[in-house]
């Protein structure tokens, strides 16, 4: 028991993993929407900044978090959540550090509901007909969630005149496609099979009630904020370099491997609009702002929390002067 | 004796929640993942009040209780009566024992395409998997029954109905306490599981929810309120066990 108590706290203390100087630790899941990273280590921008990039694939949101606020991760490319907003709220060293993906009005899949034909027979013409049917929504305390209420909000509705339920991703597809549901919401669902089904319609998505809203950023841990702000501004700048190859029209060898592995059509993916990544890097403060008072609101965050207290706009500062002078 | 019995078991316990409150209020652990106990409790006391812990140990104890009991009162009859006869072991033997060695969390999308996105699933999800313990289980008690108690009752007249509720049952019943602790066991694990991918209501959807919004007081009172349950349902079976198994303990 003691043995069991001491290494416990061996592996608990405060010293964190090591990592070369220039090396920075990323977390990102392996999708299109990262095709720009991808693209900056294949044609070696971040090697050319000096930086090392030790990739680490398949972490969400939630599970980026801790280990960026523990000093275990450096980067992570992630979407806002409520437990982003506690970890800064609970003095935790995690820094929103630039803006990544937006809901676009002309392109891209976020936030968009999907509806079985059958639940809707004169068609979803109006969404107050949501009103009494059964939604799903792939996880409480999420963007998808907020997704959710906010197209809700946006018809005079809330979670309350439906009847939410949560699943899964895959399973939501699945209860979507045997009628055990009436609709979801969710992001990228246009690509899966199931959904190019005629009995399947898409309706709404975030950017029909608010467009442009930026859902995911880059956000930086321990190390890089309480350091000088130089290597982050040299992360920055090779990955934004990669965005704004990608969306001028460049693909990464990761596009075709990653659409071929989860059954896409590689065509589709290369030709599917590439314009909701900030190439920028820009931070929407308004957008912050407005997913911190719906936390607050649902009570998954405890205080409203001010933009500033959570983007650390060094970094991105740092790099723009570089790449003007 | 009851009372130095009692105060051997909590030592250790008690001495690890010492070490781990002067280790979070002195900073030797990282109180963002390690809060101190006098938070949680002060945290746990919080949610006691405003009803938040009552609802999500009742949602809990309900799917255990419908669950679990359902699925170990029809597996230990299946049990038993495999036990009894042996053409119906043969029948039956292969897909429990397929049943037994699969994940059972596996199952539940298969469910929910039966049987849609409510509490049916969930509950015959744990219903499944505690048939299949009990029925492995009874199986066992009842073959490992001394075939000279089986002869001598027969020989004295005594029916197959007479025999299976005065030799079987009895001689049995301390290996299906057995069974019954590991299958209500399991069935708690299951449960919360459960909970955890698929619902917004129970111990496991309050652990799952606690992590989704960095809130670590409420991840540690989940789990540490899911071991205690279980250490509850233990304690109440070894209890029950010595009522009715006396003979088991000497």
């Amino acid at each position: 028991w003691i043995g069991i108590a001491g290494a416990a706290l061996a592996g608990c203390s405060r010293q964190k993993t090591s990592a070369t100087a220039g090396t920075i630790r990323v977390s990102a899941q392996p999708y299109l929407s990262m095709c720009g990273l991808y693209l900056a280590r294949e044609l070696g921008y971040f090697a050319r900044e000096g930086v090392e990039v030790e990739l680490q694939e398949g972490l969400n949101s939630v599970q980026a978090i801790p280990l960026l606020a523990g000093g275990r991760l450096d980067v992570s490319f992630l979407g806002l959540s409520p437990s982003l907003v506690n970890a800064v709220a609970r003095g935790a060293l995690v820094r929103i550090a630039a803006g990544r993906e937006i809901a676009s009005p002309s392109c891209g899949e976020a936030g968009f509901l999907y509806a079985r034909v059958e639940a809707f027979p004169h068609g979803l013409s109006a969404l107050k007909e949501l009103k009494g049917k059964r939604i799903a929504c792939t996880g409480k305390a999420s963007i998808g969630e907020f997704c959710l209420d906010t197209i809700l909000g946006g018809t005079g509705l809330d979670a309350a005149d439906v009847d939410v339920i949560l699943l899964r991703r895959n399973d939501a597809v699945a209860a979507l496609a045997a009628g055990k549901i009436d609709a979801l919401v969710g992001f990228d669902f246009a690509q899966t099979l199931a959904f190019r089904s005629p009995r399947i319609v898409r309706h709404i998505g975030l950017a029909g009630i608010l467009p442009n809203f930026q859902y995911s950023y880059v956000c930086f841990g321990e190390k890089l904020i309480q350091a000088d702000p130089e290597p982050g501004a040299r992360f920055l700048r090779a990955y934004l370099r990669g965005a704004r190859e990608f969306v001028a029209g460049r693909t990464p060898a990761f596009l075709e491997k990653f659409a071929r592995a989860n059954g896409l059509d590689p065509k589709a993916a290369r030709e599917a609009c590439r314009e909701t990544v900030a190439v920028d890097g820009a931070v929407n403060l308004d957008s912050v702002q407005r997913f911190v008072a719906w936390g607050v609101r649902k009570g998954y965050c405890p205080r409203l929390l001010q933009p500033s207290e959570l983007v650390d706009a060094r970094f991105l500062a740092r790099s723009a002067r570089e790449v003007r002078g | 004796m009851k009372l130095k019995s009692a105060l051997t078991a909590f030592a250790v316990p008690v001495a690890l929640v010492a070490l781990w409150q002067v280790c979070a209020s002195t900073g030797l652990l990282n109180p963002l993942f390690f809060p101190p106990p006098a938070v949680l409790f002060l945290t746990a006391c919080k949610m006691a009040r405003s009803g938040e812990l009552a609802g999500h140990l009742e949602a809990t104890l309900t799917r255990l209780s419908i669950g679990a009991f359902s699925g170990s009162v029809l597996g230990l009859l299946c049990g038993v009566l495999m036990g009894a006869a042996a053409q119906l072991r043969r029948l039956l033997e292969p897909l429990i024992s397929a049943l037994y060695s699969s994940p059972k969390l596996t199952l539940l999308p298969m469910l929910m395409l039966f049987l849609g996105v409510g509490e049916a699933p969930r509950i015959l999800l744990i219903a499944t998997s505690s048939f299949v313990l009990m029925s492995m289980h009874g199986l066992d008690a009842v073959r490992s029954v001394n075939s000279a108690y089986i002869d001598m009752a027969s020989n004295y007249g005594a029916s197959r109905a007479m025999i299976v509720r005065k030799v079987y049952l009895p001689a049995s019943l301390p290996q299906i306490f057995t069974g019954l602790r590991v299958t209500l066991g399991r069935a708690l694990v299951l449960t919360v599981s459960v909970e955890l991918i698929s619902s917004s209501s129970g111990l496991g959807s309050m652990i799952w929810m606690s992590w989704q919004t960095f809130s670590t007081e409420k991840l540690y009172i989940g789990v540490i309120l899911s071991a205690a349950l279980g250490l509850a349902i233990h304690t109440v079976l070894r209890r029950l066990e010595t009522r009715l198994v006396p003979w088991r303990n000497g």
